[in-house]
């Protein structure tokens, strides 16, 4: 059994054992070691779905015009100093519109699905360290549109039907094991994961160690990242660093930059051999790749805030490498024969879960209403300002009771026919949801 | 019942007054009593929080919806841990603030935050009104004014910039120093935001201070909303406890 699911399956196996069999509080009369967050969520939602040159028949790869989903998820928490278990899993019935996270890659997904975020065991022997196993869901870095220094994000399994922060929250995370170390200077962190992986797409195992603290009188955050993964299959050892920074301006006014550097652009480009047909994509690497967003967010004394940001991506196509791109699209869509399904199938694994092109603008307006702080708003745009494409979303929720809340949301994909981002079929999604927490 | 029209007199008629408290400051008389403008701060300062390290409860009665209770922890008054307890759907919130600097990290998310100190709490309460209890720390005193019944206003100014309001009128009796009241004015200096009122005075920790203050928030049509605070306790805070990556493993 590999380790990973070793550990995992024990580390549940713990948290139930704990639940179960923890009655009462043993120290102080207010020290409850044991602590519970369950949420019950369930959405439904209508999805428009039309076929595109990169997925031209979208409901034979889990595309849903109609969806319902409920979800139970359990996060515990037990406290035995030194030690703490921590469990975030969710259990899952149903689809969504549109495409399901899971159910639209793996195809065969089953309805009934059980998922773990976090289950792992932290052993803090002094205030000053921190060491860590099982599986964790981490995130690094400030952007909240395209995170470039976000290396464990999963952005193919992330439910886009829930506002960016919960629909990051709400990932499984990555097996590994780690250590903190919380000096007068800063926080130096290391984690290593036995296996990086995304449905199944196996990646090497990778090592993380970042270095953060304060400077300039606590007014500047900054966060300093150097990561390696080892050698996988045909694919070199491979290096990257990356930064983060986030200082106040004014009592308004955040600012902040995430910068990551590769050693390898990690992307595959078309092979445009002439006189053949050619398989449509090939490897390529070999520089030092810069992918960098800066942003600045902003409260008004309104309550309403407001995230500017712009992210730009040299790892990305540039447009005549793109025109390429969509000329190895067409030459295989709509498929006729077995080698265009191939093709367009390598087409479409190669361009998953990423961004395509080069240079994009986020905007995020969020607010709570100032006579009902029970209503809160969120308004998105990402924007590819290469082809002017983009994805627009704006969700309302509203507070019914103290603990749970009703909530409504849409996404439109705007731009030309074989723009980067009408290159997904579900053109227009509306999402409702009902979610109680307690 | 105060009306929208009542509000924006006071709005406008707080400045006014104001004003005529600068124009009577620049005398001779109370450039005499700079100084004893600072004293009479670091009096009123006395009166609202302890000094060392210390934690208490906060509970947030803001006008509409639920209640809010948190454990507020604090260090050498410019370090201040915010801990999220109630209602269930913030348990796990955790808000720090370091001198002029706050972070956040959210119970559904998984990374901390810096974020702008303007942000409210709920209603007319701010972070800065629960964790950055002490006045000299941020503002200094810029003119005292005369003593009228009993009292004194000091107007304070902000010492450099991020800091949450661009003025506060504090109202302290001239005797003793005791914060009565303070206007809280928004960017620019031309508007009370909200006006704070120091009540409940009581024993704690060997000394008479506020345990509650009442905000009426004058954006919104005078609502009040009720910050009271309890159960302090001197407690060694470790210095680890107030660090960003700290809220990380909260």
């Amino acid at each position: 059994m590999p380790l990973n699911l070793f550990v995992t399956r024990r580390l549940c196996f713990a948290v139930t054992a704990f639940t179960l069999l923890q009655p009462v509080a043993t120290r102080a009369a207010d020290f409850e070691p044991l602590t519970l967050l369950q949420q019950f969520d369930l959405r439904g939602g209508v999805a428009s779905q039309s076929p595109t040159p990169l997925v031209p028949a979208p409901r034979s790869l889990g595309y849903r015009d109609v969806g319902v989903r409920g979800s139970w998820l359990l996060g515990a928490r037990f406290d035995a100093d030194p030690l703490q278990i921590l469990y975030q899993g969710r259990t899952v019935l149903g689809r969504l519109a549109g495409r399901d996270p899971i159910a639209a890659e793996l195809g065969q997904s089953p309805p009934l699905r059980y998922e773990t975020d976090e289950a792992y065991l932290r052993w803090r022997p002094d205030e000053r360290f921190v060491f860590n196993i099982g599986r964790r869901n981490l995130v690094f870095g400030r952007a909240v549109g395209l995170n470039p220094v976000d290396f464990l994000a999963r952005p193919l399994e992330q439910d886009s039907s829930l506002d960016a922060v919960r629909a990051r929250s709400e990932q499984q995370g990555f097996d590994m094991v780690g250590f903190e170390w919380h000096a007068d200077a800063g926080t130096m962190q290391l984690h290593h994961l036995p296996q990086f992986s995304e449905f199944g797409r196996g990646e090497p195992s990778q090592t993380i160690a970042a270095w953060s603290g304060l400077t300039l009188a606590g007014s500047l955050d900054y966060a300093l990242f150097a990561r390696h993964r080892a050698q996988h299959g045909d694919q070199r050892e491979r290096f990257g660093s990356g930064m983060s920074i986030s200082g106040g301006l004014d009592d308004a006014t955040v600012a902040y930059a995430d910068l990551r550097i590769d050693d390898d652009r990690g992307r595959v480009v078309p092979n445009t051999r002439p006189g053949t047909r050619p398989q449509p994509f090939t490897e390529i690497d070999q520089r030092l790749y810069p992918v960098f967003t800066i942003g600045i967010s902003h409260t008004f004394a309104s309550d309403i805030s407001v995230d500017l940001e712009y992210t730009h991506d040299s790892t990305g196509y540039s447009a005549s490498e793109w025109r390429e791109v969509a000329s190895a699209i067409d030459r295989s869509s709509p498929p006729t024969s077995p080698m265009d399904f191939r093709d367009i199938g390598a087409i479409n694994r190669a361009l998953q879960g990423r961004t395509f092109r080069r240079n994009y603008a986020f905007k995020r307006l969020s607010a709570t209403h100032p006579e009902f702080s029970s209503l809160t708003m969120e308004a998105t745009a990402l924007v590819g300002l290469d082809d002017f494409s983009g994805v627009l979303g704006f969700g309302v929720t509203y507070r019914l009771i103290e603990s749970t809340s009703a909530g409504i949301r849409v996404q439109t994909r705007f731009g030309n026919h074989s723009d980067e981002f009408r290159l997904r079929p579900d053109q227009h999604r509306l999402t409702l949801s009902l979610t109680a927490r307690f | 019942m105060k009306t929208p029209s009542t509000t924006r007199r006071q709005a406008l008629g707080l400045p006014l007054v104001c004003a005529a408290g600068f124009a009577m400051a620049s005398s001779p008389f109370d450039r005499a009593h700079a100084a004893d403008g600072a004293e009479l701060l670091r009096r009123a300062d006395q009166f609202r929080s302890p000094v060392g390290s210390f934690t208490f409860e906060a509970l947030i009665v803001p006008p509409r919806g639920a209640n809010l209770t948190m454990e507020v922890m604090v260090r050498d008054r410019a370090r201040s841990l915010v801990l999220y307890r109630d209602p269930a759907h913030l348990r796990g919130q955790a808000v720090l603030l370091v001198e002029r600097n706050m972070w956040v990290k959210m119970p559904n998310a998984r990374r901390v935050l810096r974020v702008a100190p303007q942000q409210r709490v709920a209603g007319a309460a701010s972070y800065t009104d629960i964790a950055r209890i002490v006045f000299s720390d941020d503002y200094d005193v810029a003119e005292v004014g005369p003593v009228r019944s009993g009292r004194r206003v000091l107007v304070l100014v902000p010492r450099g910039p991020g800091v949450a309001y661009a003025r506060i009128d504090l109202v302290v009796t001239d005797a003793e120093g005791r914060p009565v009241s303070a206007a809280y004015f928004a960017a620019g200096a031309s508007r009370v935001m909200k006006t704070a009122h120091f009540e409940n005075f009581r024993d704690v920790l060997g000394f008479t201070r506020t345990t509650r203050m009442r905000a009426v928030d004058h954006m919104a049509a005078d609502e009040v909303t009720l910050m009271d605070f309890s159960g302090h306790a001197m407690r060694s805070l470790p210095d680890t406890l107030f660090r960003p990556s700290h809220l990380e493993t909260l």
